[in-house]
């Protein structure tokens, strides 16, 4: 599905990542763990296309393409999708709107008709519900005015709406109260099957109690310093980084 | 220098000779022209000029709009048919042929020179007094007066189709709405048409009684070669609610002053603006709100996009009078430049003497945000269509306030048209040529 090789990229001229390898297959569940400024979010940021940064070596390869020759919407019309860490509040343009459109563009990419009207609200109303959204939400302007876990929800009904192939999570769990924390693997947990896979980042072990994944990395100095198991996770929850940190170093 | 007023002058010699209106009137109107040719037409140096400059109207060899000959004609973006009430003005006259049959009950429009001088409107005060106001009352010969009686909820907007035709035209429309107390009313002024070089100066005054709600939404869509100068005056008195819409797509030159005297205890005023010049074309908002007794608010809220080879000013000033406590007043003017070659100028003031109030004003200018771009594309959205959501969503937060669901799907479907122009032809971005793909080998690119 997924196959990260010798990956290095750099924010403004800084080098970030230096040398990651990693491959994800069909159904599997990633976490990456690692402190901050590891390079966690620049990972995300490469994979979706963000131009913020540069991708100076290495190659990415999703479903037999080339990712980094894809443009951003046409990594998303071919099953990538990113929940940002902190969603964009996009003031006069509502819920309902934004993921018609996105569904639309995915449809089009894929020579499929325009998306009945019908099958839509019906479809995003169960989502809605699992989600534990009233349903204003819908003529509500994209993230304006919405608290830091109604923004993270958003990401995820997205995400449940938009059915990607690889679902990549940036830190979605972190600000969440344990309720929201709650609901928000509901929603993650929904999409799990063996065509689907998830690359979730993280800060903390607590998002994995919920989510169980199927291998854990850290990442720590722009590589993955370690990889292992859900035991890993609890290992560093007990630890800490620094045992890692020190292990790269030498 | 100031612009020179030869061709005016010629004009209104003219136009003397042939008007047939009562004696008061023609000796008020001559008073009018004496103000204006002292002063003349404004310009960079009277304050309210700063930014707007009206040379080009002194190339321009206009004459008074005859009587009789224009016609409204059809136009493609008239919001028409059963969901509103027309009346229709052609070149600044009121042509009842062009006009819905019937008006609801408790609305009257009476057209022609007033009775006499003090019931007129001429006797109103005006917010900030103009020398294009004296031009105006030069050569306007007919009153449009708009009542609406006590007590009159509509369920259907007034829709004021302003019509131009012809060429080199003077137009001189001069309204006066008057809405009594306990109204519920919206009234839509949509100025359009063909006409060619022509000069619309308007005034425009509203009274608003105690108690009611006025929804006024001013279109502006005239033809590309106009030049648009619109001076609106309103009163609102004690617990009533005024609020105005400006939208500018049309025309080469608008300018709008839009004067607010918030006279009674409870008075509220909210304005919101939507500017969208590009290609040469000059928008100019002045506002200026008067808080002239306490326990009165207004609220100002302006966006600008602006496109290539645009122009947008705003000046927005709002005035708190000496015993005017407890008041609140907010303005705002947030501006988009999608091309270097776009222009803004923007001045949001307070001018405050009472010392218990709640102030705020800002301003902001900046372009399209890439985080928001970059969050729409990796939902599946392309460039294109990413950069029309934000702007479109952008512009749309100023129609929140509209009322009629109908209507706004017309505002939606002109401002689509509009951004077609203005978003389409933006030149693609450096970043949207190359990929994000690492040159082949390692090492430096040498591409």
């Amino acid at each position: 599905m997924l196959k990260i090789e010798n990956l290095h990229a750099s924010v403004d001229d800084t080098p970030i990542l230096k040398g990651i390898n990693l491959q994800i297959s069909a159904g599997e569940v990633h976490a990456i763990m690692g402190p901050n400024g590891s390079g966690k979010s620049t990972l995300a940021g490469v994979l979706a296309g963000n131009e913020r940064y540069t991708v100076t070596d290495g190659t990415i390869t999703f479903q037999d393409n080339d990712l980094l020759d894809m443009k951003t919407e046409d990594r998303a019309r071919a099953g990538l999708f990113l929940a940002f860490q902190y969603p964009v509040e996009i003031p006069g343009v509502n819920n309902a709107y934004l993921l018609k459109a996105a569904l639309n563009a995915r449809r089009q990419y894929r020579g499929e008709g325009q998306l009945d009207a019908f099958d839509f609200l019906t479809q995003i109303k169960s989502k809605m519900k699992l989600m534990d959204m009233s349903e204003d939400f819908l003529k509500r302007d994209v993230n304006a005015g919405f608290s830091g876990g109604e923004k993270k929800r958003n990401e995820i009904l997205q995400m449940t709406m938009l059915e990607p192939t690889l679902a990549v999570l940036d830190e979605t769990d972190s600000g969440l109260d344990i309720d929201a924390l709650k609901i928000v693997a509901q929603g993650v947990n929904s999409l799990r099957d063996e065509q689907r896979s998830f690359l979730m980042i993280t800060h903390y072990q607590r998002l994995l109690d919920y989510i169980q994944p199927d291998f854990v990395h850290v990442l720590a100095n722009g590589r993955i310093a370690k990889s292992g198991d859900r035991a890993l996770a609890l290992e560093l929850e007990d630890r800490g980084y620094d045992w890692i940190t020190r292990e790269v170093a030498v | 220098m100031r612009p020179s007023i030869e061709h005016l002058t010629t004009a209104y010699e003219s136009f003397r000779q042939a008007r047939k209106v009562p004696s008061w009137y023609s000796e008020a109107q001559d008073k009018s022209w004496q103000r204006f040719a002292e002063h003349g037409l404004p310009w960079r140096k009277d304050e309210h000029w700063k930014y707007t400059s009206l040379y080009h109207l002194a190339k321009i060899p206009v004459v008074p709009a005859p009587d009789g000959h224009a016609e409204t004609g059809a136009n493609p973006v008239i919001y028409t048919g059963d969901q509103a009430t027309v009346i229709a003005l052609a070149n600044g006259r009121y042509t009842p042929s062009s006009s819905s049959p019937t008006l609801p009950d408790g609305v009257t429009v009476t057209a022609g020179v007033p009775r006499d001088e003090k019931r007129s409107a001429l006797s109103r005060q005006v917010v900030r007094p103009s020398v294009l106001q004296d031009l105006n009352a030069a050569f306007a010969e007919q009153w449009i007066e708009i009542t609406i009686a006590d007590n009159t909820t509509l369920s259907q907007p007034l829709y004021l189709w302003h019509h131009t035709s012809g060429e080199q035209l003077l137009c001189s429309p001069r309204l006066v709405i008057n809405v009594g107390r306990n109204c519920d009313v919206t009234v839509v002024e949509h100025y359009g048409g063909a006409g060619d070089q022509c000069v619309i100066n308007g005034s425009v005054s509203v009274a608003v009684a105690e108690n009611s709600q006025v929804h006024h939404t001013k279109l502006q869509t005239d033809h590309d070669s106009t030049s648009h100068l619109i001076n609106t005056n309103v009163d609102v008195s004690a617990d009533s609610r005024y609020t105005s819409l400006v939208i500018d797509m049309g025309a080469r030159l608008a300018r709008s002053d839009l004067g607010i005297n918030l006279n009674g205890q409870g008075a509220a005023a909210r304005l919101y603006g939507v500017f969208l010049p590009a290609g040469g074309q000059h928008f100019d908002h002045h506002s200026f709100v008067k808080h002239n007794l306490p326990h009165t608010a207004s609220e100002q809220d302006y966006h600008g996009v602006v496109g290539h080879g645009g122009h947008g000013v705003f000046n927005g000033k709002v005035l708190v009078q000496p015993d005017a406590q407890k008041i609140e007043a907010v303005q705002s003017n947030d501006n988009i430049l999608l091309s270097t070659s776009a222009e803004i100028d923007t001045k949001p003031e307070l001018e405050i003497y009472a010392d218990d109030v709640k102030c705020a004003h800002g301003a902001t200018v900046g372009q399209l945000d890439e985080t928001s771009l970059f969050y729409l594309q990796s939902r599946g959205l392309s460039r294109r269509d990413a950069r029309h959501l934000l702007v479109e969503g952008f512009i749309r937060e100023t129609f929140a306030t509209v009322k009629c669901d109908h209507f706004r799907a017309f505002l939606d479907q002109l401002i689509e048209t509009k951004l077609n122009v203005l978003v389409d032809q933006l030149p693609l971005d450096a970043t949207e040529m190359s990929s994000s793909k690492p040159a082949s080998g390692t090492g430096p690119a040498n591409v």
